[in-house]
């Protein structure tokens, strides 16, 4: 036992990896060399986050527990994931270090306006109007990335190209929805019309290998992220654009429906009319490039180190977070609280790393909720890196 | 250690806050349980009800039976009648009988015509489009030239016994190259030196060798191109030998820089054609013709002459027709063309047509005997018989020709008078000549002032139709004549009367003679009216007294006699005979009437309730009703009873009487919906009737709406069709029937029911609270209707209305439970 403790602090006196993520939710590419390994290391790191907004915690127990469901309890017609999911290799040489990495990372959120969830679970009054509209209901981007971090001391750059995997756009979807109805004269109208289109390079109906063969240079965009880091500070600029990439297929969704209710003398009249349709993947060439942004953290150094983090991207979704890790050596646990603008969650992240200098591994679990509190927590997530190296 | 207790401590820290969330199940749940509660509110119908509605075909039904409305609020009908009888009413068919007769007389015997109107010359603007000289252009082709003879080849050489080949190129300033059609080769030698007997000579030109003598077909040759002398020769010794080859009878279609002399064509040209009728003309003017060949450097000189028949009519250039010539229209314009090719270094090909085009810049200058070929009938005017033209002429004026000579006539059965030119206008005479007569224009010459020529007609100013007589047929078709029987009921009624008849007739008849009208009548003066230029004549009765025991028959018979004719019809007016006639005075006084009853209305129905709709409501309804009569006679001191019949009962009234009410009959026509049948006869004492006397009855009905109802009266009613809803009742936790309106502004009393609830309408809305059971119980059958309720007085108000809008307030509740599977 005690040879293993003594192991330990031998190990201990070394410095150790950080617990921050070079991808994820605050992408800063220096962060690479972190990973600490001497000369060599191959990286993978994997997030996953899942919100929902239709039930709280206590219905969603409800449901998997007694199996009642409730419809006038439902809060919001809204789900949103996040997903990072990168590999990376590192070869460093003093200061300096070349990491080539592969990532795919975005998000894809629906959200319908809160009127239509009331109109769902609320009373509904003859001679009032109900509606609403959005042009963003459908929310989402998720690029494939390949590029190389360049470090030199303190400063790097990476170049990439990226493709779009999925991607949506808030000029080209529109959801309009209106009910009104009036006792004299005697009608009752409803219209739900909705209609978006995911863009993407590839045709998901009708994949092939050749699709990944097919791919041309220029369809591909650039990309740039530049940056500092230092064991309290960081900053990087992420998806400076250098060339735009071309997503080469579209499908459209929509949907419609109405009803119209009229009543005149025994002349009564009702018709009913309901349509969802998705196409198939056509050809579609339309230029998509990622947003750029920048991220940015502090923290302090010691046992327990205390840090913020944050990230503003120029649609202005925006990121904040705070963390807390004890530095154990071989093992650092950790807390980090985030609220992300775009999906309206706090993210609370339990987890530790462990680091035995040719190997280490991380993993943390994510309680989300739409207030600070973890305990009414309706959804989850789950972050994990692994590398090796020497 | 310490950090032991930290990991432990976090592990903790972790392990709290995941057990005060989700909680994880061990098993889950075999069914799942929908639960969901909602109000919704939703708009059933509407009924707007007016009560304009319910009354409009009610109203419009007493309309058509000649009823009015008089007010709105209450809602009330009238009826108004009035008969009016006067004793000169008895001879309206007499009074008339003689307007209508005099009336045809006059439209069947007037009639008119003009001299201008019967001359309705179609010559006017007449045109005559002489044919144009049209150009023609075509191809024709030239097989060869003729060139002079060409020098190939003048050189010297070297023979031996034997053979040889030298290679020596054509030179020649003749040409640079030609396609040979046909040529001869000839070969000149001379020597001082061997036998020229022994010695033969061939040229291979193109791989085919030719000796002297050979005639060379279709090949191609260019100055420079070498060919090959073969010389053989069979004698002894060696020595020089002049050679000189040359091409004679040289026929080429294809060359370059070639030298042409005076090369003569005489080629075929399309003629051009005038027209197909045989007259004649003269031209002036010429004809550019022109020639295309493809060919650079060529001098093209072309002399060109015109033949019509065998005379030459136009020649040198340009082509210059000559206007002496006279030319027949129907032969062609022959052109013979002769072309002269030279030039030198010229380049041609003749493998291609020679183009030619002809362009025309002639006018016809004179025409002879050109068919014309017009041809009028003037017919006789409608209802003229004979007619004698005493003097004048039509004349016809023509422009675009001058110097006019002309062939043609008018004339009738008997005369022909022949046509006479006259400069620029012919005349055709139409002295003694009789309708219906011909105009005939057949040919006219003259000198041409333009392509077209147009003629147009007009009467000379002394034009006279001498005599012209009337039909016989409009005379016997203008005879009238009435005959009027005297009805029994008028002598049963009338003793005798004094008539005071005028007849006043207006006759308009220029240069007439020969017409009398003849009247004839029992009754009416007899009278002979002879007709002479304008006038006017009065007929009068000859009987003033009428006693209608003697008298059983008026007769009036009224005719055209002669045989009128018109005389000195001058141009410009308007002759014929024109009647009008009209009745001033028809007057009947003093009637000596019988004591006797006379029918002055028959039967007739006024309004009938057993044919109407809607009458339901009055039958169902208590009301009163009025129709005050009232029968009067003026001007006359006769006592008059009216007797009516009104629908079978019989009310008789005096003269002067006071009114009596029909009221109660018509209460009992309607509440039995009967037709309302009224007659009415006349019963007078002896006595005398003026002009003036008018015996007359006058009665109006007023018909309020309002009344009250013996039994329900139902206005509305409907089933209501609830199947639709009929899944949704499972659903259903409870529901409320309410209204939105709930509104009645007709000031009466209505009521709405459903099934056997019953609310009165206007009143506090109701809100009809439905359990599940209430609600299955509706589906199957349920009834709205909409009633007058009984025993309740009504006034209806036409401006009212009922608005009603029901709607439905559901509180649905599902529970449902969806299991899965057989459960493991």
């Amino acid at each position: 036992m005690k040879k293993v403790v003594l192991f330990i602090l031998i190990i201990s006196t070394f410095s150790f990896a950080g617990v921050l993520n070079p991808f994820g939710l605050y992408i800063n590419p220096g962060l690479i060399t972190e990973q600490n390994f001497a000369f060599f290391g191959l990286n993978t790191s994997g997030v996953l986050l899942f919100k929902q907004d239709l039930y709280s915690i206590e219905d969603l127990n409800a449901l998997l527990n007694d199996g009642i469901v409730n419809l006038e309890t439902i809060n919001k017609l809204s789900v949103y994931s996040f997903s990072d999911i990168a590999a990376y290799g590192t070869l460093k040489i003093g200061k300096f270090s070349l990491s080539p990495f592969i990532n795919f990372d975005g998000y894809i959120g629906v959200s319908l306006p809160d009127e239509i969830k009331d109109f769902i679970v609320d009373n509904i009054e003859v001679d009032k109007t109900y509606d609403a509209s959005s042009n963003s209901f459908i929310r989402s981007s998720v690029f494939a990335d390949a590029g190389l971090i360049i470090n030199i001391g303190k400063v790097f750059v990476a170049p990439s190209f990226y493709l779009p995997v999925i991607y949506s756009s808030k000029n080209d979807q529109s959801l309009t929805f209106e009910y009104t109805s009036s006792s004299s004269p005697a009608e009752a109208n409803l219209k739900f019309q909705t209609n978006a289109f995911i863009y993407s390079y590839f045709p998901f109906d009708n994949l092939s290998a050749s699709n990944l063969q097919d791919i041309s240079f220029d369809d591909l965009g650039i990309a740039l992220s530049v940056g500092y880091y230092t064991d309290n500070f960081g900053i990087s600029v992420n998806n400076i654009i250098l060339k735009p990439s071309i997503s080469k297929y579209r499908v459209s969704l929509s949907a419609e429906a109405t009803l119209l209710y009229s009543g005149e003398g025994t002349d009564v009249s009702l018709t009913y009319d309901a349509t969802a349709s998705m196409s198939d993947f056509e050809s579609y060439l339309k230029e998509v490039s990622k947003i750029p942004e920048i991220t940015g953290y502090y923290k302090t150094n010691g046992k327990l180190s205390l840090g913020f983090r944050g990230k503003y991207a120029l649609d202005k979704k925006w990121s904040v977070g705070g963390f807390l890790v004890g530095n154990f050596g071989v093992f650092s646990p950790y807390y980090f609280i985030d609220y992300l603008s775009d999906a309206s969650a706090f993210v609370h992240s339990f987890g530790s790393k462990l680091d035995i200098r040719i190997i280490y591994f991380t993993i943390n679990m994510k309680l989300i909720s739409s207030n600070i509190s973890p305990f009414s927590a309706n959804s989850f997530g789950v972050n994990f890196n692994f590398g090796l190296g020497f | 250690m310490k950090t032991i207790l930290y990991i432990l401590l976090i592990f903790g820290l972790l392990f709290a806050f995941w057990s005060c969330g989700l909680k994880i199940p061990e098993k889950l749940p075999d069914s799942v349980s929908l639960e969901f509660t909602k109000h919704v509110e939703f708009p059933i119908t509407t009924i707007d009800y007016s009560m304009q509605g319910l009354t409009e075909p009610f109203i419009s039904q007493f309309e058509e039976e000649g009823f009015y409305k008089v007010s709105d609020a209450p809602l009330t009908l009238s009826y108004s009648t009035s008969v009016e009888f006067s004793p000169k009413d008895l001879f309206t068919e007499l009074e008339n009988n003689v307007k209508d007769t005099l009336t045809n007389f006059a439209s069947n015997i007037s009639f008119s015509f003009s001299v201008d109107e019967v001359f309705d010359l179609t010559l006017d603007n007449q045109t005559i489009t002489l044919p144009s000289i049209s150009g023609v252009s075509g191809t024709f082709a030239v097989s060869s030239i003729l060139l002079s003879d060409v020098q190939l080849i003048s050189t010297t050489i070297p023979v031996f016994n034997g053979s040889t080949s030298t290679s020596i190129p054509i030179s020649t300033d003749q040409f640079n190259s030609i396609h040979l059609v046909q040529g001869v080769l000839n070969v000149s030698k001379a020597s001082t030196d061997i036998d020229l007997n022994q010695l033969e000579l061939g040229f291979i030109v193109n791989d085919t060798e030719y000796k002297d003598g050979d005639i060379l077909t279709d090949l191609l040759l260019e100055n420079n191109q070498n060919i090959t002398l073969v010389a053989t020769y069979n004698g002894t010794g060696a020595g020089e030998v002049d050679i000189s080859v040359k091409l004679s009878n040289l026929e080429v279609d294809k060359g370059t820089g070639l030298e042409i002399s005076n090369f003569v064509i005489s080629p075929t040209i399309d003629p051009i054609s005038i027209d197909n009728q045989n007259w004649q003309l003269t031209l002036a003017g010429n004809l550019q013709i022109s020639f295309t060949v493809n060919a650079t450097n060529l001098e093209l000189t072309s002399e060109v002459v015109v033949k019509s028949g065998d005379q030459i009519i136009a020649s040198g250039s340009p082509v210059t027709f000559d206007a002496s010539k006279i030319i027949n229209a129907n032969d062609d314009l022959n052109i013979e063309a002769t072309l002269t090719l030279a030039g030198s270094n010229v380049d041609i090909d003749l493998t291609s047509p020679i183009t030619y085009n002809v362009i025309p810049n002639v006018s016809i200058e004179n025409i002879y005997n050109y068919p014309v070929n017009f041809e009028q009938v003037i017919e006789l005017p409608n209802n003229i018989v004979e007619t004698t033209i005493g003097t004048g002429a039509v004349i016809l004026d023509f422009t675009g020709v001058s110097i006019i000579e002309a062939t043609g006539s008018v004339y009738d059965a008997t005369i022909t008078n022949t046509l006479i030119s006259n400069a620029t206008s012919l005349i055709l005479d139409f002295s003694d000549i009789s309708l219906p007569s011909t105009i005939l224009l057949s040919t006219i010459s003259g000198k041409i002032e333009g392509q077209e020529i147009s003629f147009s007609g007009h009467l000379s100013d002394d034009f006279e139709i001498a005599k012209a007589k009337i039909s016989n047929e409009l005379l016997s078709s203008a005879n009238q004549n009435f005959s009027y029987d005297i009805p029994q009921e008028i002598k049963d009624f009338v003793n005798s009367l004094d008539a005071t008849i005028l007849i006043n007739l207006t006759y308009n008849a220029t240069d007439i003679s020969g017409l009398t009208l003849k009247i004839q009548s029992n009754f009416f003066e007899e009278k002979d009216i002879v007709i002479d230029n304008s006038g006017e004549a009065t007929i009068s009765n000859q009987i003033q007294h009428i006693d209608f025991n003697t008298l059983n028959n008026i007769s009036l018979t009224i005719e055209a006699t002669g045989t009128p004719e018109i005389t000195n019809i001058k141009k410009g007016q308007t002759y014929g005979i024109d009647i009008s006639t009209s009745l001033p005075i028809f007057e009947l006084d003093n009637f000596d009437v019988k004591s006797q009853s006379f029918e002055v209305l028959p039967p007739t129905t006024i309004f009938d309730f057993s044919t109407m709709e809607g009458t339901e409501i009055l039958s169902n309804l208590d009301f009163d009703i009025y129709m005050p009569v009232e029968f009067k006679s003026t001007n006359t001191t006769v006592n008059s009873t009216l007797t009516f019949l009104v629908s079978g009962t019989t009310i008789k009234i005096g003269n002067n009487d006071p009114e009596i009410d029909l009221g109660s009959y018509i209460y009992d026509i309607i509440k039995t919906s009967s037709p309302l049948t009224i007659s009415a006869s006349l019963t007078t004492s002896s006595g005398i009737l003026s002009k003036d006397s008018v015996f007359g009855l006058s009665g109006s009905l007023t018909l309020p709406l309002e009344g009250t109802p013996t039994s329900d009266i139902k206005l509305y009613e409907t089933s209501l069709e609830l199947s639709d809803i009929d899944p949704l009742i499972d659903i259903v936790d409870s529901a409320t029937l309410t209204f939105a309106n709930w509104e009645n502004t007709t000031g009466i009393s209505i009521n709405l029911s459903l099934n056997t609830l019953d609310f009165v309408i206007g009143d506090s809305t109701p809100v009809i609270s439905l359990s599940n059971e209430d609600l299955n119980n509706l589906i199957p059958q349920s009834t709205l209707s909409i009633f007058l309720p009984k025993d309740e007085f009504i006034q209806f108000n036409n401006n009212g209305y009922i608005k009603i809008a029901p709607y439905i307030l559901l509180d649905l509740k599902i529970a449902t439970s969806i299991s899965f599977g057989g459960g493991e």
